[in-house]
């Protein structure tokens, strides 16, 4: 079938594509692998289905400031270097989805700006060194935060935040079904033999209105002069400092933006 | 669940779960190729040593000292790291197909080098307090949200790698940061001295005696494990 410029295809696999303005029409349906901007479903490809989801408030904990531990203390104090050493590592399960195998994932923050594997989430009392961290990995059963926190000088004080998590389910293709199937008995509706149900929700572009994930398509961080700098969506960035005695050491790039897909899972 | 609806005209294909879109040619899904997927085991990230190391001298004296009016004196060298910025070489990860606009990617990796542990040893031969810091859980799937990870940071310095799309191939890149000032990392040698009121000093840095002036660390960092890169495209037209 086609209609305005859309292909749509089912045959041993099922296609949906551009036509393209010359050459083979079927090119897409053939080899989608070689036309993937013109290709908006193919039974070939895979697709991000939602297998579990959930959103998880945390209370992160406050944290008093380090307690200096004055090193290497000769006997009369004619050098002391003065070091704050403590850190804190807590972990928690944000989602058990017992999947079997390690699923893709993403994660947001309450605001749905997805975070980066190791995210800064708070920074203390802004030029005294204290950073709260989030990290986030998957195993067959869960995804897990490790929170990191290191306090520096100053306190750190509690958060609360909430972390939208969302687990994809391994695409997979089942052999016994039809490459397209809809029937209104029964409320059936797949795609690419099961690859996509009408029932399960697939990571794409968002339409108007909807509640959206900001997506990063280019790298998030970059670093200069020491420093760490994390842009989010919008153009927010937060950024570590150096502080020794009267100089303070800043990040000195240029990253100020960084782009973001406005996706739903 | 409500009811499902598939339609096709005016140039959009639209399958919906009643009012809900589930695909639409309006707001492309993220198309994955998993023919294409890069999988590399075992991947290697490594980060070579700083470029430049140096010392920080701390010296103190303490004269007078009764009953015998001797002289104390003692002095400390500190491992120094000297400001940087490396862009480290381009690793190639593989070919992507044509029209590949976003990498799906994950680590699962663990540090098989790492630097001495930092601040803290008396002497060279005694271990440091503190591990070399990483931000990589070790051996656990982490995704790669944007491409891009600090493997390492601490005060005034910081590691990073990527992982982007160059010429229609997956590459790895990697730089390395140390701030004006630099930063240390522990000690390399104390030594105390007493000596009576009018003997020489030993120990400042310009005396024979001074401590250690070298700097031996190597802070080199490897990672090792699987990374695994998924071709996708969500942006349609040519």
């Amino acid at each position: 079938m086609e209609d305005g410029g859309k292909c749509l295809l089912i045959g041993d696999e099922m296609a949906i594509w551009d036509e393209p303005t010359s050459g083979d029409k079927f090119a897409p349906y053939k080899h989608p692998e070689q036309h993937l901007k013109a290709v908006y479903f193919h039974s070939k490809n895979d697709y991000y289905a939602e297998a579990a989801a959930a959103s998880v408030p945390v209370t992160h904990s406050a944290y008093p400031a380090s307690a200096p531990s004055t090193w290497a203390n000769d006997f009369y104090g004619l050098i002391t270097i003065t070091i704050y050493p403590d850190t804190y590592t807590v972990s928690r399960v944000l989602l058990t989805h017992n999947l079997g195998y390690v699923p893709k994932f993403l994660i947001a923050d309450e605001n749905y700006n997805e975070l980066p594997a190791s995210a800064p989430i708070q920074y203390a009392n802004n030029e005294q060194g204290g950073t709260r961290f989030v990290r986030h990995y998957a195993t067959t059963t869960q995804i897990v935060q490790v929170e990191y926190v290191v306090p520096g000088i100053g306190a750190m004080a509690s958060l609360s935040k909430t972390y939208r998590v969302v687990v994809f389910r391994k695409p997979q293709a089942d052999p016994s079904k039809p490459v397209f199937q809809a029937k209104r008995a029964g409320n059936v509706l797949i795609a690419g033999r099961g690859k996509v149900d009408y029932s399960e929700k697939h990571l794409r572009l968002a339409e108007t209105g909807e509640t959206v994930f900001h997506m990063p398509t280019e790298p998030v961080y970059d670093i200069n002069n020491g420093q760490v700098r994390y842009v989010r969506s919008g153009g927010f960035w937060i950024e570590s400092v150096t502080v020794r005695g009267a100089t303070v050491v800043r990040y000195g790039g240029s990253l100020t933006s960084v782009d973001y897909l406005s996706v739903v899972a | 669940m409500a009811t499902p609806r598939f339609s096709f005209k005016a140039g959009r294909v639209l399958m919906q779960d009643g009012s809900r879109t589930v695909l639409d040619t309006a707001a492309k899904s993220f198309n994955a190729v998993p023919g294409a997927v890069i999988t590399i085991d075992p991947f290697t990230l490594s980060f070579p040593d700083f470029n430049s190391k140096g010392y920080r001298y701390l010296y103190g004296r303490q004269p007078g000292i009764e009953p015998f009016n001797y002289t104390y004196e003692i002095c400390r060298t500190l491992a120094r790291v000297n400001p940087e910025e490396t862009t480290l070489p381009n690793v190639d990860l593989g070919a992507l197909p044509a029209g590949t606009d976003f990498l799906e990617s994950r680590i699962k990796l663990t540090r098989t080098l790492s630097p001495a542990k930092t601040w803290g040893s008396i002497s060279p031969s005694q271990a440091g307090l503190y591990d070399w810091p990483s931000e990589i859980i070790p051996g656990q799937w982490m995704q790669l949200l944007g491409n891009s990870m600090i493997a390492e940071r601490g005060d005034n310095w910081a590691r990073l790698f990527e992982i982007v799309i160059i010429a229609g191939r997956a590459v790895l890149r990697r730089r390395q940061t140390v701030g004006t000032l630099g930063f240390e990392t522990g000690q390399i040698e104390a030594k105390e001295n007493s000596h009576s009121a009018n003997a020489s000093d030993s120990l400042r840095e310009s005396n024979g005696g001074h401590c250690s002036f070298v700097n031996s660390n190597n802070y080199a960092s490897t990672y090792a494990g699987v990374l695994e890169i998924t071709p996708c495209s969500y942006r349609s037209g040519s």
